[in-house]
């Protein structure tokens, strides 16, 4: 059979619509109103419900990457009947169909599926016990369109380990290069892995935040919000093995098949209408508040706004580092960086050394001064004390001077030894000396406040040098390194993920309370959600107009698929602004469980995963990654030529779309061999001491 | 008498008091008493004296020390690795150094020495005249063949008197008086050669030009030098 023709990927849909309109919006909900309670409620009461939403985020525009898995690998320790064996699970896998085809129960094929789930989601919930302990190192190989990546989890006595790089890796989780390591992310714990997982893929499909209401567990009628995770997407991109008696998400869980229909086919307005449709039911759950009550939830809020205060401070000097090494690669020819910042670095030292000299000549000036004040008052001291010595011996003959000499000084004023008149004593010689003390204690004091000053710059100065000197190290190093040193951490990339992992948090919380104090006793809970049913109104009406080309393009690859199929039970696809989908035969609304034969149900079931797998990564419009795998394949259908029929109609899926989607069926049934080429379908790869062949 | 270049407003190199009494203070110390007769009989003077002391050239080497707070901190440090016994007392040193930087004396006390030929060196016949003719310190030479004549110092009881004096009087010959006396304790051993030879290890007094003052050591260089030998700090943390 020849292969579909439009292979081309098709650019995202950007919505030729206009962007919506507060107060349009709000105008329309009001129209909806029956004309005689119209004036009962106030236009400001509805546009603050309006203004409320996040009408934002109409639908992500960048097309989801396709998801393809590579490779499992898994090593560990089997334990059965009393005797351990070792498994070294290997399977590569291709895109198109694949079957792992082991013809006995109980022989590990689930097992690997639910392995695979495990390394996407790091979720091991499903695993049996025992298949949980055994496996200990687990590798998978997968790619986003045409980015390679390997998710390796360990479990060691610690916990578990998961680290998800890019680029294929088989190694032992602590040996993973160096350079590889420090892209992707690496966490301990089982919550944490789970968080990171559910961070990366959610991102990567741009899948909308989107929740449902609880009730309450502790039965007082209120309810509590629960936001889809990674883990809950990921029912969409399996069919477990059941009778398909429903279409994606067991009954129980309805509401959040809404969710996963509206995230995987990208539908409009899908966060708003699922926000208002919370609101609607937190508010029917609703019970009034005692003053007390809400008091504290006031103040609960209050601490919630605080924390996310401190977060994003948080978050700001991480950036702002960031933004400081960026600047360095993204602020232009770095070699002429380098040599700029040398050139202020050589300046700035220079002048730190000049301001160096000044402060140590300024500080030998001080001592200088200091030292002379202290030595001029030594001289008085001492001199003081020997001025009264006669002298009584002449220095130059060393003979006594004689009593006359000494008498003739005193008589006539000659010197006893030269005989020279004596000069006059001046009695003011120490007060001279004390006033040159004092004057030298005034240089010191003043040379000190300077000494201060230049202190004050020298610090300054030391300052701008140490800057430039960074500035200079950190270029020369980027030059050296290579850019990737400038770029963030990443540990910094996994600080900033939990700041906003928090700050998300808190956001969901704060809305919340927001919700139960705007909802409670405060407000009519009933008059708000007449307010909000009307609007609910208006936005399906809006998103019914812009889902009208999803709905069609949805067609057109249903069609196909259904050819393909032979799922003759249906024609068609019907999709509602909630996420409720229908199918429909010649326009006609099918009613699934209505389709009384299980193997017709589940080529109905399969057309429409299909149709909605091509929709995300074919025609860039939905959001599935394109993806499914399919447990206990066949197991519903008792009839030979019902098996037959499914096995053809996967063999022309991998005829005709092998390139644009992957499916891994997990099966007993031998009539699935036919389902795809030979080199796709995989058997046992270990046979027991009993003669029975295992999947490991 | 005062100096009179500085009555008229230049800036003193120095007192002549100041010198005669500071130089009085290292005799009286380090003279040896007369009935020891350490002195060549040629050289006795005539007139009485009780304590001898020889030469000018150990005299300039303890008033060097005198005069240099850093470079004394420096030869203790110095004492104390090198084992010698009179400086083993490692408490006694290190608390002795800590209180000569403590009281800030390198900054305070240095007086600056002139470097003449082969190291420190001023000539003190001011000094010594000033002595003889008051009758405190009599100078006698002795002969030496070709070599430089030997100085000979004999203190009279009239100047270990007026030293004796000063040191009760005036805080600032006290100050003095200590510091000899620390020179004394630690250094008393060593001869004019040992003194000159470890001065000459400092590169900056070697270098030192003629005529010229000779440089301190930086505080820098003693708390290295120090840390290095004590394994600690200089400075104590207050508090």
């Amino acid at each position: 059979m020849a292969k579909s023709q439009s292979k081309q990927p098709v650019a995202a849909i950007t919505p030729a619509e206009p962007p919506l309109n507060i107060d349009d919006l709000t105008d329309r909900a009001i129209a909806k109103f029956a004309a005689r309670s119209r004036d009962e409620y106030s236009r400001e009461e509805v546009k603050q419900i309006v203004a409320g939403l996040d009408l934002a985020k109409i639908q992500p525009t960048r097309r989801v990457p396709r998801l393809l898995i590579r490779r499992l690998k898994f090593t560990g320790t089997k334990a059965l009947d009393a005797v351990n064996s070792p498994i070294d699970y290997d399977q590569t896998f291709k895109s198109g169909v694949n079957a792992l085809i082991i013809e006995d129960n109980l022989v590990g094929k689930s097992s690997v599926l639910k392995t695979i789930k495990f390394a996407l989601t790091g979720s091991d919930d499903e695993y049996d016990p025992e298949v949980r302990r055994w496996i200990k190192d687990i590798w998978l190989q997968f790619s986003l369109d045409n980015r390679p990546y390997t998710i390796l989890l360990a479990r060691r006595e610690d916990g578990l380990h998961g680290r998800l790089v890019p680029g294929d890796h088989e190694c032992l989780i602590e040996k993973v290069p160096k350079a590889a390591a420090s892209h992707g992310f690496y966490h301990r714990g089982d919550a944490e892995v789970q968080q990171a997982l559910d961070s990366f893929f959610v991102q990567e499909f741009g899948l909308a935040t989107l929740g449902w209401n609880r009730a309450n567990a502790s039965g007082d009628g209120g309810s509590i919000e629960v936001w889809a995770k990674w883990t809950t997407y990921f029912q969409a991109l399996r069919i477990p093995d059941d009778d398909h008696t429903y279409l994606l998400c067991k009954p129980e869980y309805a509401n959040q098949d809404l969710v996963l229909f509206s995230a995987f086919l990208g539908l409009h307005l899908s966060a708003p209408l699922n926000q208002l449709s919370m609101d609607s039911a937190a508010l029917r759950k609703q019970k009034a508040f005692s003053v007390e009550q809400a008091a504290e939830l006031a103040r609960k809020k209050e601490e919630l706004v605080k924390k996310r205060m401190a977060l994003r401070q948080q978050l700001v000097a991480l950036d702002a580092e960031q933004a400081r090494r960026m600047q360095v690669i993204t602020g232009g020819n770095l070699a002429q960086q380098l040599v700029e910042a040398q050139g202020k670095y050589v300046e700035v030292n220079a002048e730190v050394k000049e301001i160096e000299e000044q402060a140590k000549t300024l500080s030998s000036q001080v001592q200088q001064a200091t030292a002379t004040a202290r030595r001029l008052r030594e001289q008085i001291d001492l001199s003081r004390l020997l001025t009264g010595l006669d002298v009584t011996i002449c220095p130059n003959c060393a003979r006594s001077i004689e009593a006359g000499a000494v008498q003739r000084e005193k008589d006539s004023h000659q010197c006893r030894l030269c005989i020279r008149p004596v000069p006059a004593a001046d009695e003011d010689e120490e007060a001279i000396l004390e006033a040159a003390a004092k004057n030298f204690d005034q240089q010191a004091a003043e040379l000190k406040a300077r000494v201060a000053d230049v202190n004050r710059e020298m610090v300054a100065a030391r300052k701008q040098a140490e800057s430039a000197q960074s500035l200079t190290e950190t270029l020369q190093k980027t030059i050296n390194e290579g850019v990737t040193k400038g770029l963030p951490t990443p540990q910094e990339n996994d600080r900033r993920g939990k700041l906003h992992e928090e700050i998300g948090g808190i956001n969901q919380e704060i809305a919340s309370i927001d919700r139960i104090l705007n909802g409670g006793s405060v407000e009519n809970p009933e008059r708000k959600g007449k307010i909000i049913e009307k609007v609910q109104v208006v936005l399906k009406e809006e998103a019914d107009l812009r889902n009208q080309e999803i709905e069609k393009r949805l067609n057109e690859l249903a069609t196909e698929v259904i050819k393909a199929l032979r799922a003759e039970q249906i024609t068609g696809i019907k999709c509602y602004p909630t996420g409720k989908v229908k199918l429909t035969k010649h326009g006609e609304l099918v009613s699934f469980s209505g389709i009384k034969n299980p193997g017709e149900r589940y080529r109905a079931k399969l057309a429409l995963f299909l149709a909605m797998m091509r929709l995300g990564c074919e025609a860039g419009i939905g959001r599935h990654p394109g993806l499914l795998l399919l447990d206990q394949l066949g197991t519903a259908e008792l009839v030979t030529s019902d098996l037959q029929a499914s096995a053809a109609a996967l063999r022309r899926i991998e005829e005709q779309f092998s390139d644009r989607v992957q499916i891994i069926c997990f099966t007993t049934k031998a009539e699935f061999r036919v389902a795809t080429v030979s080199d796709k379908v995989y058997g046992h790869r270990v046979v027991g001491t009993d003669g029975k062949k295992y999947a490991f | 008498m005062i100096a009179p270049q500085f009555v008229h407003g230049v800036r003193p190199e120095g007192f002549l008091e100041v010198d005669a009494a500071r130089l009085l203070l290292v005799v009286g110390r380090f003279a040896r008493p007369a009935s020891e007769k350490t002195y060549p009989p040629a050289c006795k003077p005539a007139d009485p004296f009780v304590a001898h002391f020889a030469s000018e050239y150990y005299l300039q080497k303890l008033d060097f020390l005198l005069r240099y707070p850093a470079y004394f901190i420096h030869e203790l440090t110095e004492l104390y690795q090198s084992g010698d016994p009179a400086a083993a007392d490692r408490d006694l040193i290190t608390s002795t150094i800590r209180r000569i930087h403590g009281d800030r004396e390198p900054e305070l006390q240095t007086i600056p020495f002139r470097k003449f030929w082969r190291g420190a060196y001023e000539r003190r016949d001011d000094v010594e005249a000033w002595w003889w003719s008051r009758g405190l310190v009599f100078v006698k030479f002795e002969l030496r063949g070709t070599a430089a004549p030997w100085k000979h110092y004999f203190l009279t009881q009239a100047g270990r008197e007026i030293a004796g004096k000063l040191v009760r009087d005036v805080p600032h010959a006290r100050w003095y008086a200590d510091r000899i006396g620390q020179i004394y304790r630690f250094m008393g051993h060593l001869t004019a050669a040992d003194i000159k030879a470890r001065q000459y290890k400092h590169a900056k007094y070697r270098e030192a030009n003629l005529n010229e003052f000779i440089p301190d050591l930086t505080a820098e260089e003693i708390a290295d030098n120090f840390r290095q030998v004590f394994g600690e700090s200089m400075e104590v943390a207050v508090g």
